[in-house]
């Protein structure tokens, strides 16, 4: 099995990056080859909204930069992993650029899903969608908008699953507690994908 | 909620000035609040993100202003990602003040999907980034089927909606109504989404068509 983690940390930011080494050792263990993107790192210019991924090189952005291999790696993999500090409820910055370029991934044309008007599938099989959320402490207001949106991704990106989680770095042992974590979201994410 | 004396939209789409739809309505209530005295001044993020230079003369505006609006496409369910940058440097700049200015904040999110809810997720993260910088929540706009304005001043995009649907009519007479000097109302805009279904796909299929260089 296939797993892309997106690492939406912002610079300086080594807990998360932590987290992301973690997340990749658990999955090796567990037997998946996981590809490791630490976004901030990577050269990716920001969605122009042309849509000529749409429309002139469908499945393609213009753009021809590490923005395109990343969901060239998503659509590879069976498990997506969405990795960033809670921003506002949302991704952060790092995370959004490169979740903005992966519209090529779906069609322009339309689809009902649940009575609701939503993009129509490209290809034919697309990754299950994990999002982790990394807060300093809990914030249940911020947490519910972050799990809608995780959802609402995975219904855009026709994900076969979904689930999001958080991970608090307020602790001592918050790298252990989210070790700990990261076990379980793992091994609920393969009971789900199985 | 004061009523305000001035007032700055950011737009918040990646496309050249004068072709968003986030323009389009931005600039539609601007027109409406110059109309009642309030001085207003336009910003769009791909410039003022470009150098720090012009990032911090933004930011000079921004805190003299009585009323931010932003105004938004929306990308994969949220803000797009100059958007979010944006305020998490905004954000930044407000912590590190002893004491930012209560400024009112709305926002206006457009999606090409015909049903305005798609906006919700988006409006809630412009809710929370409010909150947890010290702006006044001043409500959310959320407009279904965007695309369908192209670009075009939203009296001119109306008129040719008008032709088509009683819908867009209804809806232009809304924002118009959201936009009337009741400060002790106007800032309230949740009730004003409602979807352009169906004449909109027409305009969303004309749209793809042009893009695809294939003549309708």
């Amino acid at each position: 099995m296939n797993a892309a983690i997106l690492n939406g940390a912002l610079s300086g930011d080594d807990y998360i990056d932590r987290v992301a080494m973690t997340l990749e050792h658990f999955l090796h263990t567990a037997g998946w080859t996981a590809t490791n993107w630490t976004l901030r790192d990577e050269k990716i210019a920001y969605c122009l909204g042309c849509f000529e991924c749409w429309t002139k090189t469908p499945g393609i952005c213009r753009i021809d930069d590490t923005g395109c291999d990343v969901p060239a790696s998503i659509i590879r993999s069976d498990l997506t992993i969405y990795l960033t500090p809670v921003t506002f409820g949302g991704y952060s910055s790092t995370l959004k650029k490169a979740v903005d370029r992966v519209i090529c991934l779906i069609s322009p044309f339309f689809a009902r899903i649940d009575g609701e008007v939503h993009h129509a599938a490209r290809y034919d099989r697309y990754p299950a969608l994990l999002g982790i959320g990394v807060l300093a402490t809990p914030h249940p207001a911020q947490e519910q908008v972050f799990t809608k949106l995780v959802q609402r991704n995975a219904i855009n990106m026709h994900s076969p699953a979904h689930d999001s989680q958080f991970i608090y770095r307020g602790t001592a042992y918050a790298v252990n507690a989210a070790a700990a974590t990261l076990q379980t979201i793992l091994a609920s994410t393969q009971r789900e994908l199985a | 909620m004061k009523t305000p004396k001035n007032a700055l939209l950011l737009i918040g789409s990646a496309k050249p000035a004068g072709e968003s739809s986030s323009e389009a309505l931005g600039a539609y209530v601007l027109e409406r609040l110059s109309a009642q005295g309030i001085t207003t001044e336009v910003h769009h993020v791909a410039r003022s993100l470009r150098t720090e230079a012009r990032f911090q003369e933004f930011l000079a505006a921004l805190d003299r202003t009585d009323l931010f609006i932003l105004a938004f496409p929306l990308y994969v369910d949220s803000l797009p990602y100059l958007v979010v940058d944006a305020l998490e440097r905004i954000a930044a700049h407000r912590r590190a003040q002893i004491a930012p200015a209560q400024t009112a904040f709305l926002a206006i999110s457009n999606c090409g999907f015909p049903e305005s809810q798609h906006n919700a997720t988006a409006l809630a993260i412009c809710e929370q980034f409010a909150l947890e910088t010290g702006f006044a929540w001043a409500g959310g706009l959320a407009i279904g089927a965007g695309g369908a304005i192209g670009g075009r001043p939203l009296t001119a995009a109306g008129a040719c909606y008008g032709k088509r649907s009683r819908r867009s009519t209804k809806w232009l007479r809304h924002l118009r109504k959201a936009t009337q000097p009741r400060p002790q109302r106007w800032p309230n805009w949740d009730d004003a989404s409602f979807p352009l279904w169906p004449m909109s796909c027409w305009e969303i299929l004309d749209g793809w068509q042009m893009h695809a260089g294939v003549t309708p």
